[in-house]
C-alpha cells in the first residue's frame, strides 16, 4: 500500500514540506539527518508501521520539499517539523530523530513540548562546547564533501558511517544504503546550510528541561557523532534511558536492524502507559 | 558563579521568547497584507528575525556553556 502524503505549508507561506504517512496507530514523526530525505528511513518505516502511524518528511531544500532558507538553525528545523505535524493532523506525536534529526528532535521537545509524547535520540549530540567532537578525518570529510560527486562521497563516508563489523560482514547492506541514497537528488546548498545548523546547535544547558520519556540510542563505534554524546544526553535528560549498540557505528539502523523493533517497543510502551493512566 | 550563569541563562531565555513573539507577530502581519511584494518582504523580515535571533541565542548559549 502506498503511503498517504501531502505538502505542509510553513507560516512563511512559500515553503512546502513533503511528508508521508504509513501505518495506523499512535503517530511517530521521524526526522532524518544531514542532507538526506525522509526516504532514507526506508529500513525503519516498515518496522515501526506495524504498530504505529509513521510520518516522514523532507527537510526544507531537500528531496520533494520546496523553497529554501540561506540561514538554517535547528530551531527553524524544529518549527518546520511542527508544521508537518499540523499538516498531518497530529496534535502530539512520538518523535524519533537520527543525527542532525536528533538535534531537531531536542529542539522540538524544548520549543513545542505540547507536541511531543516521547523522544528517541539516535546517534546525535547535545551540541555546544561540552559535546564530544568527531575526529579530524571526519571533519575533513564533512568539509570536503561538497567537492565530491554523489557516489564518490557516499563511498568515502563508509568508514565514518558504519562500524567495523558491518563493513566486514554486511557489505551488501551498505551497498543498499548507497543505492537508496543515490536515487534521491542531493542538494549541495541544503547540505551546506544544514551543516551550519548542526555546528551551531546547542541544547546542552536546556536538556534538563526535557520532560518527556526519552530513549538515547548510540553505536559504540560511531565516528560521526562520538558515543560520548549519547552518554551526555542520557545523563542530562531526566529519566532518559541509554542503549549503546556495541557493534555499531553511526548508521545503526543498517548495522543493527533489530533496533527498530526495540524502538517500536519503547514507543508502544509509552502509549500503554497513557492508556493505563 | 552559578547564580550568574542562572541569571544569564534566564536573560537568554527571555530574549528567545521575545524573538519568537516578534517573528510570530510579523508573520501574522504578513498574512493580513494582500499586496506583493510587500507581503513577501514582511515574511522575509520575519525569517530574518527568527534566524538571526536563533544564531544570537545559540552563540550566547555556547559562551555560557563553555
Amino acid at each position: 500500500m502506498s503511503p498517504a502524503h501531502g505538502l505542509a505549508a510553513t507560516p512563511d507561506g512559500r515553503t512546502q514540506l513533503h511528508w508521508e504517512s504509513t501505518g495506523r496507530g499512535a503517530p511517530v514523526l521521524l526526522i532524518m539527518g544531514l542532507g538526506l530525505s525522509g526516504g532514507a528511513w526506508w529500513r525503519t518505516v516498515p518496522v515501526l508501521a506495524r504498530r504505529l502511524r509513521v510520518i516522514t518528511f523532507d527537510h526544507r531544500g531537500v528531496g520533494r520539499s520546496r523553497a529554501f532558507s540561506d540561514v538554517y538553525t535547528t530551531e527553524a528545523m524544529a518549527d518546520d517539523a511542527a508544521c508537518v505535524l499540523d499538516a498531518a493532523g497530529v496534535r502530539r506525536a512520538h518523535v524519533y530523530g537520527i543525527s542532525l534529526g536528533g538535534m531537531v528532535a531536542q529542539q522540538l521537545a524544548l520549543r513545542h513540548p505540547e507536541r511531543v509524547r516521547s523522544i528517541v535520540l539516535g546517534a546525535t549530540s547535545p551540541g555546544g562546547p561540552r559535546a564530544a567532537a568527531p575526529d579530524d578525518d571526519v571533519l575533513a570529510f564533512l568539509r570536503g564533501r561538497l567537492r565530491m560527486r554523489s557516489e564518490e562521497a557516499a563511498r568515502a563516508s563508509v568508514p565514518f558511517n558504519y562500524g567495523p563489523r558491518c563493513r566486514r560482514d554486511h557489505a551488501e547492506r551498505i551497498e543498499e544504503d548507497i543505492a537508496q541514497r543515490l536515487a534521491s537528488p542531493f542538494s549541495d546548498r541544503a547540505y551546506r546550510v544544514q551543516l551550519f545548523a548542526a555546528g551551531l546547535h546547542n541544547c546542552w544547558g536546556r536538556l534538563p528541561r526535557i520532560a518527556v520519556p526519552t530513549l538515547v540510542v548510540h553505536g559504540r563505534h560511531d565516528r560521526m557523532v562520538p558515543v560520548e554524546n549519547g552518554r551526555i544526553l542520557a545523563e542530562r535528560i531526566p529519566g532518559a534511558r541509554l542503549e549503546i549498540l556495541d557493534e555499531s557505528g553511526h548508521l545503526y539502523p543498517t548495522e543493527e536492524p533489530a533496533v527498530d523493533a526495540a524502538i517500536a517497543e519503547f514507543l508502544a510502551a509509552r502509549d500503554e502507559e497513557d492508556e493505563a493512566a | 558563579m552559578e547564580n550568574w550563569v542562572d541569571g544569564a541563562s534566564a536573560v537568554i531565555d527571555a530574549y528567545e521568547a521575545v524573538v519568537r513573539a516578534v517573528a510570530d507577530a510579523q508573520l501574522r502581519l504578513a498574512r493580513m497584507i494582500d499586496v506583493q511584494p510587500a507581503r513577501a518582504l514582511v515574511v522575509l523580515w520575519a525569517d530574518l528575525t527568527r534566524d538571526a535571533g536563533a544564531v544570537q541565542v545559540s552563540t550566547a548559549r555556547w559562551v555560557l556553556d563553555a
